[in-house]
């Protein structure tokens, strides 16, 4: 994928532009090459190399800060440790961001082709067709202006091409999909699971974009719990390297790396004509024409180039008639509960590692009766004797108190014992959630930056509540103990933004005084600009985003084809 | 102190053992703290790892140095001698002071000491945890590359 990166750009006029190469971006590239269109991609980071950005297989021995980083900054600060695929943090250095009064939302991005999906935990849900149609259905949130049984031939197409393992099971609230078979259950998800099934509570193979089976030329799996740390044989997926080598291979991607946009151009006739950005390397301003300009930037990075894109044409910003860009942030309810486990130390020591992602979840399964909140939420497990880390054993030490042999061995009796359900649920959509540009705050590539006003509502924290206390009840019918304590006055709510799964902030919608997209995520206002990472997204449901992602965009870049080819962009 | 998080490109990636700078009689009170909190700290290398950190960031720095200076201040008052002349009873009588925190609530003139042991502690906890030695010790069976997972031996 060696590429050199260019100085000036081409001179020629492509036909699309696409701004980053995560899930959005390197989807939206594989399909308008493959129907034969032109395309240059702008992506802020450098071209991926495994050797360099992969952390796979490390020991923490191997690095002399042992992964909390130099001065122990990735260790007390928000940021992410060594282990942590390169590039991908919150802390992006000279990318500030800044939060509103009352507000703490954490804002992880990636600097890299591929973005995140480098270093997901692969996750691969799809929305019920409840999930999509909640207003007219339950009465709450919106109704998205597309339905399940639009996307549904686009999730079949995305989990065939890039393996998703998981199991059949009907579940409402849970749609099924093509599936690899999954990985045979941990220790740990045993427990939890004869937990769930003293309360009747349904507990499935996990469903993951992580191959168990060769598929389309990537080995399977070797099963070292690594997915955050980037898989050198792409047995999980990736963009960069399961979407963006097919788009290459048509010999009709250019990629221009290290290309952080600043602004989409607009020319007199109110359409999107090319995106000017920053070289960082050289950091001079440069520019690409495109008939049209496809963002998937991520969820608020894109929202954040519309609201720079003023003109005199488009003095809120571009596409934004409607006011709502950057409105209606969202990102998933999160919690955890840890149960601890002691017999998980007394069996014979084994490889635990597994997947890095799920093994067994639990989907949601409160549909069937009144809660006092709306919207639902599943559970991730995750838990045993895993790889050992700093700060594994603070806890152990400050329980313990002390110190010698008898604390040694405490650790070891504690280590692996742990095991976690992390809840993951709906964010209702409320125009008090959202984004805006920093009236005080540009970057250092003279680019205005975002402020955050994320605001739970009252069903959020009622929601997180019911989590807490349905998940204790799981690990202790499973026989582990919990810790009653609750954290925080929210019921240990993550502080928004700590789960990656921001979304919103573009939202498409059948009506355009309410919505900046249609359901193709095409601009209301501007025919020949699509946006199709999770910025597009109407509502915030429990499932994480990026399937979701992948065939929305798909779903886009076939019409917008389409009509390329009757001439209407 | 916020310390900017620097990307791998950036990091000494596999870099040799990092070696300690600091006053010889300070690395030997150091040594034997770390050996004592968890016996075999030193094979392990955790007095390195923690002087790496603490020369990198200055709230560590002043922490450790600050704490194995008290140290010496108490044991001369008591002793009349610094940490490493005392004996080694007279060691363990000095840290079972500030190893546990009911101590500090009895008498709070321990308190500020009972945080640097507890900090300490933890490094200490973190150094030889993510040791080869450590993780031995564990017996954690992971981080390798197989063509098919097991899942759960047959026991639960
Ligand atoms: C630790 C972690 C675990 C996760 N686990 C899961 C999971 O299990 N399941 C799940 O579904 N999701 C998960 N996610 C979320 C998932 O990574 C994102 O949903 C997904 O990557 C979003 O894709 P995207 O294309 O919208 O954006 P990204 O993947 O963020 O890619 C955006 C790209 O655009 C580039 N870019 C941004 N701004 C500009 C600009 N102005 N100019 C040029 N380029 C730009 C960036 O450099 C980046 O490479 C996880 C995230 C994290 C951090």
């Amino acid at each position: 994928m060696a590429q050199p990166a260019p100085n000036t750009p081409p001179r020629k006029t492509f036909d699309v532009c696409i701004v980053g190469s995560g899930a959005a971006g390197g989807m939206a590239a594989k399909v308008l090459t493959e129907g034969g269109l032109d395309v240059v991609m702008l992506e802020a980071g450098p071209l991926l190399n495994p050797g360099l950005h992969y952390t796979e297989h490390l020991w923490p021995y191997n690095l002399p800060h042992r992964g909390v980083g130099i001065g122990a900054g990735g260790y007390n600060s928000t940021a992410s440790h060594e282990f942590d695929v390169a590039n991908i943090v919150q802390d992006v250095p000279g990318e500030p961001y800044s939060n509103g009064p009352g507000s703490a939302f954490r804002w992880t991005r990636a600097r890299l082709l591929g973005g995140r999906t480098n270093h997901w935990n692969c996750v691969t849900l799809r929305f019920s067709p409840h999930d999509m149609r909640t207003r007219s259905l339950s009465g709450y949130g919106e109704d998205w202006p597309v339905e399940y049984n639009d996307i549904a031939p686009y999730y079949d197409k995305v989990e065939s091409l890039i393996g998703v393992y998981g199991s059949r099971e009907g579940i409402p609230s849970a749609p099924d999909g093509v599936f690899l078979p999954p990985p045979a259950p941990r220790c740990s998800d045993l427990l939890v699971r004869k937990g769930a099934a003293k309360l009747k509570v349904p507990c499935i193979a996990g469903r993951a974009a992580i191959v168990t089976r060769a598929h389309n030329g990537r080995p399977p799996c070797h099963y070292c719990a690594q997915c955050t740390q980037g898989c050198r044989t792409a047995s999980s997926f990736s963009s960069s390297q399961v979407l963006i080598p097919p788009a290459l291979k048509t010999g009709r991607l250019q990629i221009i790396p290290m290309a952080m946009a600043r602004q989409v151009l607009v020319a007199r006739d109110g359409k999107a004509a090319g995106v000017s950005y920053i070289d960082k390397t050289t950091r001079t301003e440069q520019r690409v024409l495109a008939k049209v300009v496809w963002l998937g930037a991520s969820a608020c990075e894109s929202a954040r180039l519309l609201l720079n894109s003023r003109s005199t044409l488009f003095p809120n910003g571009l596409a934004n008639s409607s006011g709502t860009v950057g409105r209606y942030l969202m990102e998933s309810v999160a919690t955890t509960v840890t149960g601890a486990f002691p017999e998980l130390n007394r069996i014979p020591p084994h490889n635990h590692d597994g997947t890095g992602s799920v093994h067994v979840y639990i989907p949601w399964w409160k549909y069937d009766r009144r809660n006092d909140f709306q919207g639902g939420y599943h559970a991730e497990v995750f838990g045993g004797p895993g790889m050992p880390r700093a700060r594994m054993f603070h806890q152990v030490g400050l329980e313990a108190q002390g110190y010698g042999a008898a604390l040694k061995e405490k650790c070891r009796e504690t280590y692996g014992t742990g095991v976690q359900l992390l809840g993951r649920g709906e964010m209702i959509p409320n125009p008090a959630s959202y984004c805006e540009i920093d009236s005080n705050l540009l970057d250092q590539w003279g680019i205005p930056t975002l402020r955050f006003h994320l605001k739970w509502s009252d069903n959020e924290i009622k929601m997180a509540k019911d989590m807490r206390q349905s998940f204790e009840e799981i690990l202790q019918a499973a026989g582990g103990k919990t810790n009653a304590a609750v954290p925080h006055p929210d019921f240990g709510h993550l502080s928004p933004g700590g789960v990656a799964h921001e979304v919103g902030t573009v939202r498409m919608g059948s009506d355009r005084q309410t919505s900046v997209l249609s359901g193709f995520c095409q601009a209301h206002d501007v025919k020949n600009l699509f946006v199709s990472d999770a910025g597009c997204f109407t509502t915030g449901p429990d499932k994480n985003p990026t399937l979701n992602i992948l065939a929305l965009t798909w779903r886009a870049a076939e019409y917008a084809l389409d009509q390329a080819r009757k001439g209407d962009l | 102190m916020k310390l900017e998080r620097r990307t791998l490109l950036q990091l000494p990636l596999l870099a040799k053992k990092p070696k300690i700078t600091s006053a010889p009689a300070k690395q030997d009170t150091l040594r034997t703290l770390c050996e004592f909190i968890v016996p075999g700290a030193t094979e392990a290398g955790v007095p390195e790892f923690i002087e790496l950190l603490s020369g990198e960031n200055a709230e560590y720095k002043r922490q450790i140095s600050g704490g194995l200076l008290w140290l010496d201040a108490r044991c001369r008052d008591r002793y009349g001698k610094p940490f490493l002349g005392c004996s080694q009873t007279e060691q363990k009588e000095l840290l079972d002071l500030i190893a546990f925190r009911e101590n500090a609530q009895k008498d709070p003139t321990l308190s500020q000491a009972t945080a640097f042991f507890a900090f300490l502690r933890d490094l200490t906890l973190d150094g030889y945890f993510t040791s080869r030695q450590g993780i031995a010790y564990l017996d954690f069976r992971g981080n390798s590359a197989l063509s098919e997972f097991p899942g759960c031996p047959p026991i639960l």
